[in-house]
């Protein structure tokens, strides 16, 4: 098989798999799911009845299963107990998200990757040193706790940023946010491009084009960063996926109005189907997210697929 | 174990890491020092909390009044962080909160050991549809992103505790360590011990724990101490969200997420917990960095 249409497979397999995974955690655990969905609110017979039929609880599981999948080609993600659609929370939450998670990369890439170059060039020098302790400390502060003295020190003390809300616009009232958010990436981000540069300095058309006598800073840049950067660009793909459960803490904790704050306010007041919804449309995001940086990375380096066609 | 096992199996091969040699570079590491001391430290007050909560005042966590709500730090009245909301002594709360941060940390990461290791070994020993299966079934566990998994579990469950918290943990995160085995594995299947412990009619189970594993476990064993820290921070994420541990348990998330509504009037609540927990993550993070500094280190020249 063709490795690309051999990876597509694999993609709607993992679909397939996941949307089930969902399924069976709301749906098929033990307890009772029309509960679940309501959260606090008091069932009146009505409801519930309307309830049963929207999820199609009185049919078999498979059934069940069924239905879900069709609503989710639809891209009927459910609605909240008042009859409000996810859909359009959805909607209405999805860019303010995708601006944070774009700002968040932008910060990781541009640290990590200048982190991580600088230290290459020297590896055991002061340099690499420092970067080395400083990515491992910025792991160690919870992302949780790292937003509230952020917007402590920089939003509410020193007034530099806007301490909450997304009115102020892109990029100011994003950047203490995604910076918050970004802080867990630097350091693989980092690591990856130091490793990564440290491997390819020793390639042969490095040799080659150091001996072609071009300046350092050319040959860094143009022969050892760029062909470096490969497995970076494999990371940030999956690197979504913790970006969007960091944007659920930090868009609470600053108060912006995307689909984080929509499942953190949704868990708070107990309206299991948005909760379902979101999470739903976030797996799948990164699902896809995951296939098309799989598939960029194959046209940008042709060996890889002739590597894997037979894993 | 591990030395043991494979000097009596693998004694013309490359030796595997030398103890010695292992813990000379970890002796010459601040960052090991640190991380050992910090470990150390929250291991010691998890096992026994009144050693030192009673250190100012009279330690006890849930003698309460809520007259002293949000009581600013008083070290002379023996309250050196202050009072929580419900007017108990944040200092105890604190120190008495760490037993469940390490229990989750701890559980979680020999749990996914226990089933990354299992499941590893029969993929990578077994190969053919067996791999297969669990290969597709850990991309896709793996592909449901850690936070997103969780808050989707626990938000449909009533009564939640430090059990049911790890299990939904250990059920997201096992697929990378497994994938980490399963190439180990595969790389040693061929290999002439094995192949001669086959032929000497031993049981394909006693082949994988006693000849296979003791080669395999040493990248997994690293990775899952890189985890620890990483795991107590959800475990804290979780709780703070609302949906991971619940009052009257003590945890450092809860207290977190309790203070942050008064932030702006008694930022103090929050210090103490966020200290904690961080130093708790960066003890566990230090210590698992020093450790895969030393073995690579030394399975590099082997």
């Amino acid at each position: 098989m063709h490795p690309v249409l051999n990876r597509l497979v694999q993609a709607v397999i993992v679909f397939f798999g996941t949307s089930l995974l969902v399924f069976l955690a709301v749906f098929a655990l033990p307890g009772d799911p029309l509960g679940t969905l309501a959260g606090d609110a008091q069932l009146t017979d009505t409801v519930r009845r309307n309830l049963e039929e929207r999820y199609h609880l009185n049919e078999p599981v498979l059934a069940q299963y069924g239905h879900y999948l069709a609503d989710l080609f639809r891209g009927d993600f459910g609605v909240t107990i008042s009859g409000e659609s996810v859909g359009n929370i959805l909607a209405n939450a999805w860019p303010i998200t995708a601006q944070l998670a774009l700002t968040a990369w932008i910060i990781e890439l541009v640290i990590g990757i200048g982190l991580g170059a600088l230290a290459a060039l020297k590896p055991g020098g002061a340099f690499d040193r420092f970067a080395t302790s400083t990515t491992i400390l910025l792991l160690a502060v919870p992302t949780f706790v790292l937003a509230f003295f952020a917007q402590q020190v920089f939003g509410l003390r020193l007034g530099w940023f806007p301490v909450a809300g997304a009115a102020a616009g892109w990029p100011v009232a994003f950047l203490l946010p995604a910076a918050c958010i970004a802080a867990l990436g630097i350091g693989p981000i980092a690591r990856l491009t130091r490793t990564s540069m440290l491997q390819t300095i020793t390639a042969d058309y490095v040799r080659t084009a150091r001996s072609r006598g071009i300046t350092p800073w050319q040959l860094h840049t143009r022969h050892v960063l760029r062909n470096a950067i490969m497995p970076v660009v494999t990371y940030l793909g999956l690197d979504l996926g913790a970006l969007l459960g960091g944007a659920v803490l930090v868009e609470g904790i600053f108060n912006l109005p995307g689909i984080g704050r929509a499942l953190f306010t949704a868990i708070n007041t107990q309206q299991g189907s948005v909760v379902v919804g979101i999470v739903t449309a976030g797996v799948f995001v990164v699902l896809i997210a995951n296939l098309l940086v799989d598939l960029l990375h194959r046209a940008l380096d042709p060996r890889i697929g002739k590597e894997t066609s037979n894993a | 174990m591990l030395e043991a096992s494979t000097a009596t199996t693998t004694a013309t091969l490359a030796t595997p890491p030398r103890r010695n040699a292992v813990w000379a570079r970890l002796r010459r590491n601040p960052e090991f020092w640190i991380g050992a001391v910090l470990v150390g430290f929250f291991l010691l007050i998890t096992a026994w909390p009144s050693l030192i909560s009673g250190l100012f005042g009279h330690g006890d966590p849930r003698a309460c009044d809520l007259s002293d709500s949000r009581g600013a730090p008083d070290l002379a009245a023996g309250h050196p962080f202050g009072f929580t909301i419900q007017g108990c002594d944040l200092y105890a709360s604190v120190v008495h909160g760490a037993a469940n941060s390490i229990i989750v940390g701890i559980t979680v990461t020999l749990g996914t050991l226990v089933i990354a290791i299992a499941l590893g070994l029969l993929a990578g020993y077994y190969g053919g549809w067996i791999d297969t299966v669990l290969s597709r079934v850990s991309e896709i566990v793996v592909s449901v992103p850690l936070l997103l998994g969780a808050v989707l579990v626990l938000n449909s469950v009533q009564t939640r505790n430090v059990w049911l918290v790890s299990a939904v943990l250990i059920a997201f995160s096992w697929p990378t360590a497994m994938r980490v085995m399963r190439t180990s594995t595969i790389s040693v299947r061929s290999r002439s011990f094995i192949t001669a412990a086959r032929s000497l009619g031993l049981r394909d189970w006693r082949i994988m724990l006693t000849h296979v594993a003791p080669n395999t476990v040493g990248p997994v064993i690293v990775l899952a101490t890189l985890q620890v820290g990483a795991v107590i921070a959800s475990e804290a994420t979780l709780t703070y969200l609302g949906i991971g541990l619940q009052a009257p348990a003590l945890s450092w998330g809860l207290q977190l997420s309790q203070a942050e509504p008064y932030f702006a009037s008694a930022p103090h609540l929050l210090y103490a917990p966020a200290a904690a927990l961080t130093l708790a993550v960066a003890g566990f993070i230090l210590l698992g960095e020093a450790i895969r500094q030393a073995g690579f280190h030394s399975t590099n020249s082997a």
